[in-house]
């Protein structure tokens, strides 16, 4: 039986939206996961593991992101639940920088 | 918010890349050198005042020092928005031998594309970003801005036409 990916919404509080270093930052933490991990924003999805994929979703601030986790105990792991919500804490930081 | 850019959201980068300032051959070798090139050749093309230069340089450098806006595959974004522009600018230049900039993928960059936003145009800036991701996710279109020998070759790669 295939097993429900993990999912969780994340709103953009950056007052520039998503941009290159928020969506690096969660690139290499994404990239760590044995997990598939998808952003979702509307109707567009993006890999994220790739910076450049999330750049390609336009999340300007007040932008609703769901994130999934899929792949190796994704549903079950602990580890797995930590890194959704570390994930959704990087999209919905209010920093701002260039 | 303030955002400028309407319609359906797509964007080619000759709306925001000055023709004038391209840089073909970039002469500096250093990732802050090759980055006051090309900002003293957006100057040069009159879209900001002299006394602001020093501080956009200061600006974008400080952007860097963040985070490397290397992307990967030789291709590097340097940008920062600043309150001296009151339209979103860029400009492409290229270094023929490749300039050491911490990319995420650790090589050498040999396309740069600077942009300058105004400070309140979030949407501009991001969309500015897509739209040039998007156009070099050709490698065809990486590896021709590598070799072109002219700004009208670079202007044409880009998205412009040959007038």
């Amino acid at each position: 039986m295939t097993k429900p990916p993990l999912r969780r919404c994340a709103v953009v509080n950056n007052p520039n939206g998503l941009h290159l270093r928020p969506a690096t930052r969660f690139a290499q933490q994404a990239r760590v996961l044995p997990q598939r991990v998808t952003v979702f924003h509307g109707e567009k999805r993006a890999d994220g593991k790739s910076s450049l994929d999330l750049l390609m979703l336009i999340a300007m601030p007040g932008a609703e992101l769901w994130v999934e986790l899929d792949g190796p105990d994704a549903d079950t792991s602990p580890d797995a639940a930590e890194a959704i919500r570390a994930l959704c804490d990087i999209l919905a930081a209010p920093g701002d920088d260039a | 918010m303030a955002t400028s850019w309407g319609g359906d959201g797509v964007m080619s980068m000759t709306e925001f890349v000055l023709r004038d300032a391209i840089l073909p051959t970039l002469s500096a070798t250093t990732r802050e050198g090759v980055i006051r090139e090309l900002i003293g050749s957006l100057h040069a093309a009159g879209h900001f005042p002299n006394t602001d230069l020093e501080d956009i340089v200061r600006a974008v450098l400080r952007r860097e020092q963040l985070g490397s806006t290397g992307i990967g595959r030789t291709i590097a974004i340097p940008h920062s928005r600043h309150a001296s522009v009151t339209r979103l600018i860029g400009t492409v230049g290229i270094s023929k031998a490749g300039v050491p900039f911490d990319s995420i993928d650790g090589e050498a960059v040999h396309v740069l594309v600077l942009l300058i936003s105004p400070q309140d145009r979030p949407g501009d800036h991001l969309r500015a970003l897509e739209c040039v991701v998007q156009t070099m996710r050709d490698d065809a279109v990486v590896e021709a801005l590598r070799k072109a020998d002219s700004g009208d070759d670079i202007w044409r790669l880009v998205g412009g036409g040959p007038g």
